[in-house]
């Protein structure tokens, strides 16, 4: 005890202690005293329940007997075990996986209802089953859609018919049941559940409410954008997986009822037949009586002789059946097309490849989704089809997503071209002009040219007392040198068998009155102004399209198709290079008069002069760009492809300070230099003259010629470049010149679709970049196109090389090609 | 027997009275054990009393028949002086009915206290603390209110108003804290509007309080400093949500007389029945069924047999729903994310508290993992305990709640449990310790674990060189990812530290030695740690529980 005083030091954790055997040491009891200092650890018991009878003697009983013995162990509460009925409640036949059990974390296993049926439920869904279908789980659906629909309030019955996808009969007797039975259900709730917290916090006394959550979060603010984000976009997961799944019920629904369509069709055809009904007087009757009932849609019958009318007889007869009743009587699909109603004017822009894109008419308003798709004019419109449905492409088809209204004939509605007094617009440019036709050369009166429904071109005549007036203007046997003349709306539909018309020059049409009220007084000005304009009147042509073929030109669109924006300048209007490559165009039936041919074949010679010529001047411009002689050019702004030249040199030099940055980059490396692409008129032909003056091999240029394929079908109006740069693009790309080129190109093709004096190096490098993605979209035929051009023109311009000192000139060519392309409007080549 | 039944007739016997209550013991023997009434019930033809057997644990307080009340021995509900244990502190905690509200220390108090929240050991600063803050009140005993002055004269006072006196918290709260504090067994009450110097006043003496923190402290300061749990059934009004770490309240802060007494009868989980011990909050619709059936896999919980039977047509699980981390044998560890998995945790926690008394369910379960211990067999896996494991733990914690179910109790399994919890330590490269309160039971299996893997380190010690096999306590933790306290306590509990010739030396006795070489023989479960397949995620950095 004298060592009491001593004091031991901290037992420290780190310092090594050595391990002895007790018997090694007989004098350790002197020094047990000390043991004292080592600090006594906490059990970590609550003090109370650590004296507690049981724990003592079983802590006494282990230190005692180093192992506790059975008798000291803590009794607890008894469990018995070896359940009688456990064999059979439990399926026996469970296999250990030889693989570790991993849990995916998201399992697509069917939710199951939460609601478990009991005894008393079960007696009921026995009694039910006598009177109507019903199983346990559903009922076990039911009752949990129920519980869980229900918060503080029941669910009512309607309610629980929304909530509920049974029959009415099923969910009246459910509900009442279960109604019934949580009245009578003290928790208030048929399924038990943990007791969740108030949200006014005044639960947290009840020992009955767990799981409370949470307030402060422990998380890392770091994440927790991450997670709202990741959250929201497992919100839009959801809800995008639920919408597919109602679209396909809804197609599965969809699909029932069209077989069950059809069945009810077959049955009626074969009623028919036993009737018999084969001149369908008896359908129209019922037809008829059905329209007085059902105004909406009926179920359309088609007769067995309408079949022509039916280019795709499998899918359009259940087609068919959507349409309105009105399409549906047997044979007034003709007069239905007439009327005009359907495609209001805004439509029209659409009304090109959109309109007949097999997909799109594929995608909703097809019987079956598995459908093939068939196309509508591309394919097999043969001959004999044509025949039999005389509007061809334009045959009324219904569009995805339209809403077809019955026409109302007291009401002009609002066309623009309806007069105001009518409700309509009153258009200017649906004024009816004079108007004479082509084939046969004759003059119609007054007519106005209009878009119908489905594009097509419609010419409304008026009559007037000097019909026959207008009549004798027809002696007037020359048609009129291309008095430009702007459309009335694009032709965009070109590429169609329909007579396509020109409408009147605005100018000259400005001074005639509205059509829609005609009077004397009018009508003799309107006859003194045609003739003081020498005519100028409306003169509707047939689109004259050569036969494909090598060496043939395509024309077509080859007057008037500028615009009638107004503060442009007038195109070259007759301007039209033609290639003698050409590539072939589609297949078309064209009405060909002799006279056009005749025509056509002096444009094609004066072409061809023109090219020459067009070459030649390339050299001279060349030289005197080369010379930075600005006077030049002017001089030769009469001439057109000396214009186009000039152009074309302006983008090439201004392409050359574009690249120059890096020219020291781009030239040793063997890159194709820059291109300076040369005239394209009205957007129909690209002739693009390669020159290449800084590498060793010249690329040799070509006259590139995108051709009137219907690649492009928008391409007569010059305000479409888009089309243009891919067609220039194509021709780069069959060339296999450098995309500086093409850039070039398309810049050129700019210049000349009257834009002449903007912005021009801004537009070729923002060509030059966009090009490749312009090349991506071109179709397949544009490029086969493309390809057939790629024929050389040596002579024209493979000896042209631009003198590179032209880059340094190019400031000074700029105003000079300014005033040339003023210069140039005026001039008419044709 | 009739006698005493007839006594209880005439005699009201009512909550909070105390009297010998028949129970067998282990043996099969009678002993008539002090018990207290916690509650009376009327069945047709008969009463039925909620006994809790004091000094015994509230697992075995059961319903008892008036013939087993000894009546000649009743003794009526004492308010303030409880029967003084023989070491002075109060009997275990159920023996106080009053208790059953807690009451929050005021606002100040509540403040300080809060750093101590939680089961942490207590630092010696705050002990220190604690120290000088008696120090100071011992003087300032006397306060204005002249009862409590008075009253601490008398060792038994009986408050007239027992039953208003059960409902006004800040005095039995004052009165717990004292009874735990003073090892005289003198009760002093203060007055509830003296809530900032109570406990000062409770000081019963710098000398005691010395006293106490030296043998005692960490037990000591954290009565000392209630943690804040106790806020939460403050009778201000202004309720507190305990704290959010943890699965265990060290005090009883839902200590009513709900949730002293077990409210679920008996539960069927696949082929055992078992008797809980403690109150769950299972819906409370269900606590009046003779039986609570439970899915053996999913461990949902449905009110009859016939349910059960059709949930198992739709319950197609036949593990735990998680990721089987381990598979030796029919040994299975299945690990359960308490945020993933809600249902599944939450049904777990249920019949988990059933035998675990400190255990709270008063958060979700989101911070945890559950790894469940399965045995297979052809119907499935079956689950024979679990721990839980806080995912970040700011205590070391390596293991929140642990369980081993009643039916495979004493078969090795719950040293398997704990074994399994440190070798995912050792796979994270901590070293952990349980959370803190244990149970009796709890205590008694770690020291077990704790004594054997110990002993195991040690008795394998070679001779270094030829001179002591030496290790430091560091060295013991690092190898059996035991904190280091735990280790210490061990060593002590063992007696094997002693002091040397002025060094800490370990000594091995025999009877340790045959203790330990006969342990390890009947320890035939072990854990393999070549078959576990677990890589600890940072949860840290996840954001996420």
């Amino acid at each position: 005890m004298s060592k009491l005083s001593f004091r031991a030091r901290a037992l420290d954790a780190a310092k090594p202690l050595p391990v002895f055997r007790c018997e090694d040491l007989p004098d350790l009891h002197e020094y047990a005293s000390i043991n004292r200092a080592v600090p006594q650890m906490p059990t970590g018991m609550e003090k109370e329940e650590e004296s507690e009878h049981h724990l003592q003697r079983a802590i006494s009983a282990q230190q005692v007997y180093g192992e506790k013995r059975d008798t000291m162990v803590i009794p607890v509460p008894e469990a018995e075990s070896n359940i009688a009925y456990y064999e059979s409640l439990y399926p026996g036949d469970f296999k250990m996986p030889k693989q570790l059990i991993h849990i995916q974390p998201f399992c697509l296993d069917a939710e199951q209802p939460d609601y478990d049926l009991d005894s008393e439920d079960e007696t009921f869904v026995n009694k039910l089953k006598k009177k109507m279908e019903i199983t346990a789980l559903q009922f076990e659906e039911m009752i949990d859609r129920l519980e869980k629909g229900s918060g503080q309030q029941l669910v009512s019955l309607t309610e629980a018919k929304l909530l509920l996808k049974e029959d009415d009969e099923l969910i009246k007797e459910v509900f009442e049941y279960w109604s019934r039975k949580r009245k009578s259900c003290k928790a208030g709730c048929l399924i038990p559940n943990v007791k969740q917290e108030k949200r006014d916090g005044s639960s947290t006394n009840d020992p009955y409410v767990a799981f409370r959550r949470r307030t402060e979060k422990m998380q890392t603010r770091k994440n927790r954008k991450n997670d709202e984000a990741s959250y929201e976009k497992m919100l839009k997961l959801r809800r995008d997986l639920s919408r597919a799944v109602t679209i396909l019920e809804m197609i599965k629904r969809r699909e029932k009822s069209k077989r069950e369509l059809l069945h009810l069709t077959l049955e009626i055809v074969e009623k028919r037949n036993v009737m018999p009904d084969y001149g369908s007087e008896v359908m129209a009757e019922a037809l008829a009586q059905c329209a007085l009932v059902k105004p909406v849609y009926t179920i359309p019958i088609i007769p067995p002789s309408s079949n022509n009318q039916y280019r795709h007889q499998e899918h359009l007869d259940i087609k068919d059946y959507k349409k309105p009743e009105k399409m549906e009587v047997v044979r007034t699909k003709r007069k239905y097309e007439k009327k005009p109603k359907i495609q209001p004017l805004a439509a029209p822009q659409h009304l090109g490849p959109s309109v007949f894109n097999p997909k799109d008419l594929n995608q909703y308003d097809f019987p079956s989704s598995d459908d093939e798709p068939f196309s509508q004019i591309h394919s097999g419109s043969s001959e004999a089809e044509e025949e039999n449905d005389p509007d061809g492409c334009y045959a009324f088809r219904r569009k995805a997503g339209c809403q077809y209204y019955a026409s109302c004939p007291d009401q002009g509605g609002d066309w623009p071209w309806v007069s105001p007094s009518d409700g309509g617009q009153g258009d200017l440019r649906f004024r009816y002009c004079l108007t004479s036709l082509t084939v046969p050369r004759r003059c119609v009166g007054l007519a106005r040219r209009r878009t119908g429904r489905g594009g097509r071109v419609l010419l409304d005549r008026a009559h007037t007392d000097l019909d026959g007036v207008f009549q004798s203007l027809d002696s007037d046997p020359e048609p009129e040198p291309l008095a430009a003349s702007p459309p009335s709306s694009p032709l965009r539909n070109s590429n169609t068998s329909t007579s396509e018309t020109n409408t009147s020059d605005p100018n000259c049409s400005s001074h005639l009155p509205p059509a829609t009220s005609p009077s004397s007084d009018d009508l003799s000005r309107i006859l003194l102004n045609i003739k003081s304009c020498r005519w100028r009147h409306f003169r509707p042509r047939t689109l004259s399209q050569h036969p494909s073929g090598e060496g043939k030109t395509s024309r077509r669109g080859l007057r008037g198709f500028s615009r009638t924006a107004p503060g442009l300048a007038r195109p070259p209007a007759g301007g039209i290079h033609s290639q003698n490559r050409t590539v072939p165009a589609p297949t078309r039936v064209n009405v060909l008069t002799v006279e056009q041919y005749q025509q056509h074949q002096e444009q094609l010679a004066l072409m061809q002069k023109q090219q020459l010529e067009q070459s030649q001047q390339q050299w001279q411009v060349s030289d005197a760009a080369s010379a930075a002689n600005t006077q030049g050019l002017v001089s030769k702004t009469l001439d057109q492809a000396s214009a186009q030249f000039a152009a074309s040199a302006l983008v090439s030099s201004d392409q050359l300070l574009a690249f120059k940055s890096k020219e020291e980059l781009v030239l040793p490396s063997g890159v194709n230099g820059v291109l300076p692409g040369s005239g394209v008129f009205k957007g129909l032909h690209l002739s693009s003259s390669s020159v290449v003056p800084t590498t060793p091999n010249p690329a040799p240029p070509v006259f590139l010629q995108p051709s009137s394929k219907p690649a492009t079908p928008s391409a007569p109006t010059p305000l479409s470049p888009g089309p243009n740069a891919r067609a220039a693009a194509l021709g780069v790309l069959g060339h296999g010149t450098a995309n500086s080129a093409a850039a070039a190109t398309t810049t050129t093709q700019v210049l000349i679709g009257n834009n002449i004096r903007l912005s021009v190096p801004a537009a070729s490098s923002l060509a030059g970049r966009h090009l490749p993605r312009a090349l991506g979209s071109v179709p397949p035929s544009a490029l086969k196109l493309a390809a057939a051009t790629n024929l050389p023109m040596a002579k024209v311009s493979g000896a042209a090389s631009m003198d590179i000192g032209s880059r340094d000139t190019h400031e000074q060519d700029k105003p000079s090609l300014n005033s040339l392309a003023d210069n140039t409007v005026a001039m008419e080549v044709t | 027997m009739t006698k005493m039944a007839d006594s209880a007739t005439l005699v009201e016997v009512v909550e909070g009275c105390r009297l010998p209550v028949l129970r067998k013991n282990q043996e099969n023997e009678d002993e008539w054990p002090l018990a207290e009434i916690l509650s009376v019930k009327e069945i047709p033809g008969r009463k039925l009393y909620y006994v809790h057997y004091i000094d015994f644990n509230k697992r075995l307080d059961e319903w008892v028949t008036p013939d087993r009340l000894d009546m000649k021995k009743l003794q009526f509900p004492k308010k303030e002086a409880k029967t003084p244990t023989k070491n002075g502190l109060p009997g275990s905690r159920p023996s106080s009915p009053e208790r059953e509200v807690r009451k929050s220390l005021d606002l100040n108090l509540q403040s300080a206290t809060a750093p101590s929240r939680g089961k942490t050991l207590p630092t010696p600063k705050r002990k220190a603390e604690s120290v000088s803050l008696a120090t100071q009140a011992s003087p300032a005993t006397p306060v204005p209110s002249l009862p409590s002055s008075t009253e601490a004269s008398q060792a038994s006072v009986y408050p007239a108003a027992r039953d208003t006196n059960t409902f006004t918290p800040k005095s039995r709260d004052d009165h717990e804290q004292l009874a735990s504090l003073t090892t005289n067994g003198t009760a002093r009450r203060l007055i509830p509007s003296q809530p900032g110097r109570k406990r000062k006043a409770n000081c019963g003496g710098t000398d005691e309080m010395v006293k106490v923190f030296q043998y005692n402290s960490p037990r000591c300061a954290s009565v000392f400093l209630p943690p804040g749990e106790d806020s939460q059934d403050s009778s201000d009004g202004i309720p507190s949500a305990p704290r959010m770490t943890g699965s265990l309240v060290s005090d009883r802060s839902h200590d009513d007389i709900v949730t002293r007494m077990k409210n679920i009868d008996c539960i069927e989980l696949g082929r055992h029945r078992l008797k809980p011990w403690y109150f769950s909050p299972y819906p409370q619709e269900l606590t009046t069924l003779p039986i609570l059936y439970l899915c053996e896999f999913c461990l949902k919980y449905l009110k009859s047999l016939k349910c059960l039977q059709r949930h198992l047509t739709k319950c197609n699980l036949r593990h735990p729903p998680g990721n089987e981390i381990y598979r030796k044998g029919t040994i299975s560890f299945f690990e359960i994310d308490g945020r993933k998995n809600k249902t599944y945790s939450q049904n777990l926690c249920l019949l988990a508290k059933c035998f675990l008394d400190h255990k709270t369910l008063y958060y979700d379960t989101d911070p945890f993992l559950f790894y469940v211990m399965t045995e297979y067999d052809s119907k499935g896996f079956h689950i024979v305990g679990y721990f839980s494991k806080e995912k970040e733990s700011t205590e070391d914690y390596n293991v929140a709640c642990i369980l081993t179910l009643p039916p495979y109790q004493r078969r090795g399994y719950g040293k398997l449990l704990i074994e399994f919890s440190y070798e995912l330590s050792k796979v994270e490269g901590k070293t952990g310790t349980p959370e803190k309160p244990l149970s009796d039971l709890g205590l008694l299996s770690y020291r077990s674990y704790w004594s054997q893997t110990i002993l195991e380190i040690l008795m394998d010690l070679k001779p270094d060189n030829g001179e002591r096999p030496q290790i430091t306590i560091n060295e013991i933790s690092e190898i059996t990812s035991v904190k280091k306290e735990d280790v210490i306590s061990t060593l002590q509990y063992l007696n094997l530290i002693n002091y040397y010739k002025g060094q800490y030396i370990l000594t091995l006795s025999e009877d340790i030695v045959e203790g330990h070489e006969r342990a390890m023989q009947k320890r035939h479960l072990r854990i393999d740690p070549k078959c576990l397949h677990f890589t600890p995620k940072d949860w840290s950095k996840r954001g996420k529980w």
